[in-house]
């Protein structure tokens, strides 16, 4: 039966053959590519998928290497930004004739050059700073599901060919239309997660700022505690957990009145019992929104409002024991402490740390403080030391620069203070 | 790939070259589909996308997707947009088994299976003959639910090892559009339920701040829908409305809880609150659509006609349209609900009042829509502070 069809029609097979190869050569290639577009929008770290997408583009197209370019904005201008790799400066090409990459998204349409120095609009600079040898290039415009140019891809060098093929450009194109969509994704991921920081961070900058001695307070215990916590080998999921409770933990200091908050000198009894309220403050107030957060973040109410119980159950609110109290609770309660003792306060100079790490132990052996967190803490304790040198760094500079941190004391803002900080000035568009 | 031929019969050619015509047009359809899929960003939108193209890329005559609610023990499905719910037990039934075991369950002919139900086909005059139910997997091999189509339309009349396989594929894709699309979706509840915290802690010292908040974002949405905002923008005039008295942190008790109306001194501190949120938006790095709030919720009071405050920009038509939709909704509280021991007005009285003022405090535009607006806003209100009602504490 087959020698029949061959030898009756053998053109026809023959053309048969031909098609069937290069549709099971395409079938190869788009299932690969499809395997390659599940990864793509699996990964959230923008950064880790632009190397990714390169990897793919090079291993895709038989290439030498390959490059990405992103349409940002720079200076209110439209620009093709690429990143050569991690850590190294960025380079701006403009979007217009004057280079490949640039015609590419001008123009919205491909390139394919078999040797790229018969093009002027290549630019051999990066070969000769590379000790490298461009030949064949292949530069398709990446859109996005508007049919937006948003990027270009770029592949360089066909190995084993001389130059791409128009059926290298489809696939080029057909790849990096999905690497626009796992772009846009890992983007909008990041703006999220950044938005969720800024207003946790803002808040604990400014319930801090409205006591101006305690300024950085909450910054300072959030680090201490997380530094804490990984030198106790804990997960970076219940880092994340210990982080966010660790900035909301005196969130409860909102509603303690004005008078208390900056008293100068001691408190009354009446007053300090109204200064622990907010502990318990703290815990309302989460509580009351407890239901709106997503489940992992839930226990956060729980562990930002223990921070001022003591293993022998004689803390606030709740006079919680032992393991009652849960663990991330416990950190924040040492990292507190640290950070009270070495800051200076109203009424007196901030202590040695070595003074404080025995005052630490004093509290472990009255059972307050729960031994093992101490321990771990002063194994970090070189850690800590240096992150309280960079954000009181940081605090100085934002003072300067009109940062976040610098927000020292909201009672003092006035337009006349405002204009005495160059940099405070017309910050309302975020930096980055 | 399963539904890759390796053939070496030449008497098949034609065939076979059929059948590759086929892998490559469903796999070209396959990757069109995961641009459609993960592009999405809301979960409803999604499930209706995927179950769409469960029925066009398998060519079935009906699909149905289900999810795993683990905390139920259930497995749900929500047919089409807007229909009702389905919830069935895990590990009971094919759906149910499959959602559970992982397992894929090919049914050539569905009366003659003891696993099938025919309830299903009874509600409707439709007749189930060969049913494919595939798992839903994760990229960690965890099963969120199950995929399932009914009846082929073309190609015969049971569902091959081909077919099997793609629609694995698809329901690969799905799973992990699904899992961004729940990972956005944490991400904003996480946003929305930090927000909401800060209004309730600030409410802690001055009990009228969260109600008030609360009514300016309802006041914006109303005004904003008859007006036409499109969505995305709606989004952050309320994000907007929800921050916009945010620099009160930095007002003193002494102004701030005062119960009696200002005076010129105390005026000009509790004016700086404008100023201070103005600061604190700016400095928080907001980013992606909430960008904007820092530029659009400081400045509520300020005047179209020019002044107002904060001092500076933006100015008359420099003031965003969303400002200047958050200053009407504002300026409606503040007379209805005042805080400083001022007259309180009615809500006929209060739009008379910003009426006054369109084109000179208030953008004419904007103030237009009160007139249908206006009779809804009592039971706006009403409406307001009996939900707030769910989340307010009581700090002492």
């Amino acid at each position: 039966m087959a020698k029949e069809v061959l030898t009756e029609a053998p053109e026809q097979a023959e053309a048969l053959r031909a098609r069937l190869s290069f549709l099971r050569l395409r079938a190869d290639r788009l299932a690969g590519l499809e395997q390659i577009c599940l990864e793509l929008v699996s990964e959230r770290s923008l950064e880790r998928l632009l190397a990714l997408i390169m990897e793919r583009v090079t291993q895709t197209l038989r290439a030498e290497r390959s490059s990405l370019y992103l349409v940002e904005e720079r200076e209110g201008e439209r620009m093709l930004v690429t990143r050569v790799a991690q850590g190294t400066t960025e380079i701006g090409v403009a979007i217009d004739e004057s280079s490949i990459a640039g015609s590419v998204a001008a123009t919205g349409e491909g390139i394919r050059l078999k040797d790229a120095y018969q093009d002027p609009r290549f630019d051999p600079e990066f070969d000769q700073r590379n000790d490298f040898r461009t030949r064949s290039v292949l530069a398709v415009p990446m859109r996005n599901r508007q049919g937006q140019v948003v990027g270009v891809t770029q592949a360089i060098n066909k190995v084993g060919g001389e130059t791409f093929t128009e059926e290298d450009e489809e696939i080029l194109t057909a790849f990096s239309s999905q690497a626009a969509v796992a772009i846009e994704n890992a983007r909008y991921f990041e703006e999220q997660r950044r938005t969720f920081e800024g207003l946790v961070l803002g808040q604990a900058v400014a319930v801090d700022a409205r006591d101006h001695l305690t300024s950085g307070h909450t910054l300072r215990v959030t680090e201490y505690a997380v530094q804490t916590g990984r030198q106790m080998g804990l997960l970076e999921s219940e880092l994340e957990i210990l982080r966010y409770a660790a900035l909301v933990h005196d969130q409860g200091k909102l509603s303690v009145p004005d008078y208390v908050l900056q008293k100068p000198g001691g408190l009354t009894p009446e007053e300090f019992s109204l200064m622990k309220s907010h502990a318990a403050k703290t815990e309302l107030v989460l509580n009351a929104v407890r239901h709106l957060f997503p489940r992992r973040m839930r226990r956060i109410p729980e562990i930002a409002s223990q921070h001022h119980e003591r293993l022998d159950g004689s803390g606030y609110p709740k006079g919680l024991k032992g393991e009652q109290i849960p663990l991330l609770a416990r950190i924040i309660a040492v990292a507190d402490v640290f950070d009270a003792l070495t800051s200076k306060r109203h009424y007196r100079e901030p202590a040695a740390d070595a003074d404080v790490l025995a005052i630490l132990r004093q509290e472990v052996e009255r059972n307050h403080l729960d031994a093992n967190v101490v321990d771990a803490l002063e194994a970090a304790l070189p850690h800590l030391v240096e992150t309280r040198a960079r954000l009181r760094q940081e605090e100085a500079d934002a003072e300067d620069k009109g940062g976040l941190s610098g927000i020292a004391n909201l009672h003092v803002i006035t337009p006349e203070w405002q204009e005495a900080r160059p940099g405070w000035k017309g910050t309302e568009k975020p930096p980055g | 790939m399963h539904w890759r031929m390796t053939d070496q019969d030449y008497g098949q050619l034609p065939e076979q070259v059929g059948r590759a015509e086929k892998a490559v047009q469903r796999l070209e359809l396959l990757l069109d589909t995961a641009l459609e899929l993960s592009s999405e960003r809301d979960l409803d939108r999604l499930l209706d996308r995927i179950w769409r193209r469960l029925t066009q890329v398998m060519e079935a005559e009906r699909s149905s997707l289900f999810l795993v609610d683990e905390e139920e023990g259930e497995v749900w499905s929500r047919i089409a947009q807007g229909a009702q719910e389905i919830r069935l037990p895990l590990g009971k039934g094919i759906v149910g088994t499959v959602a559970k075991t992982g397992e894929i369950i090919n049914i050539p002919d569905a009366y003659r299976d003891p696993r099938f139900n025919p309830e299903v086909d009874r509600r409707g005059d439709f007749r189930t003959r060969a049913l494919l139910t595939v798992p839903m997997k994760d990229r960690d091999d965890n099963v969120i639910g199950a995929a399932q189509v009914l009846n082929k339309r073309q190609g015969g009349e049971i569902f091959t090892r081909e077919d099997e396989a793609l629609l694995l594929a698809l329901a690969t894709l799905s799973a992990v559009a699904i899992e961004t699309v729940n990972l956005y979706q944490e991400q904003r509840e996480a946003i929305d339920a930090i927000i909401a915290g800060l209004n309730v802690g600030m409410s802690g010292r001055d009990p009228s701040y969260g109600e008030h908040v609360y009514r300016v974002e309802a006041y914006c949405l109303a005004l904003a829908e008859e007006l036409g905002v499109p969505e995305e923008e709606r989004r952050i005039l309320r994000y907007s409305a929800l921050l916009h008295d945010l620099g009160q942190i930095g007002v003193p008790d002494s102004v701030l809880l005062k119960k009696a109306p200002l005076t010129e001194d105390e005026e000009k501190e509790f004016q700086l609150h404008a100023l201070k949120t103005k600061i604190l938006l700016g400095k928080m790095g907001l980013s992606g659509e909430m960008a904007k709030v820092p530029g659009i919720a400081p400045f509520d009071h300020k005047r179209m006609d020019g002044g107002g405050y904060p001092d500076g920009p933006p100015q008359g038509d420099e003031i965003p349209f969303l400002t200047r939709i958050l200053a009407v909704a504002a300026a409606l509280d503040v007379m209805t609900c005042p805080q400083f021991g001022q007259e309180e007005l009615s809500f006929p009285r209060a739009v008379q009042e910003i009426q006054k003022e369109a084109g000179k405090a208030f953008d004419a535009k904007v103030v237009e829509p009160l007139v249908s607006v206006g009779p809804r806003l009592p039971e706006i209100r009403r409406e307001v502070e009996a939900s707030y009602g769910k989340v307010r504490v009581d700090l002492g």
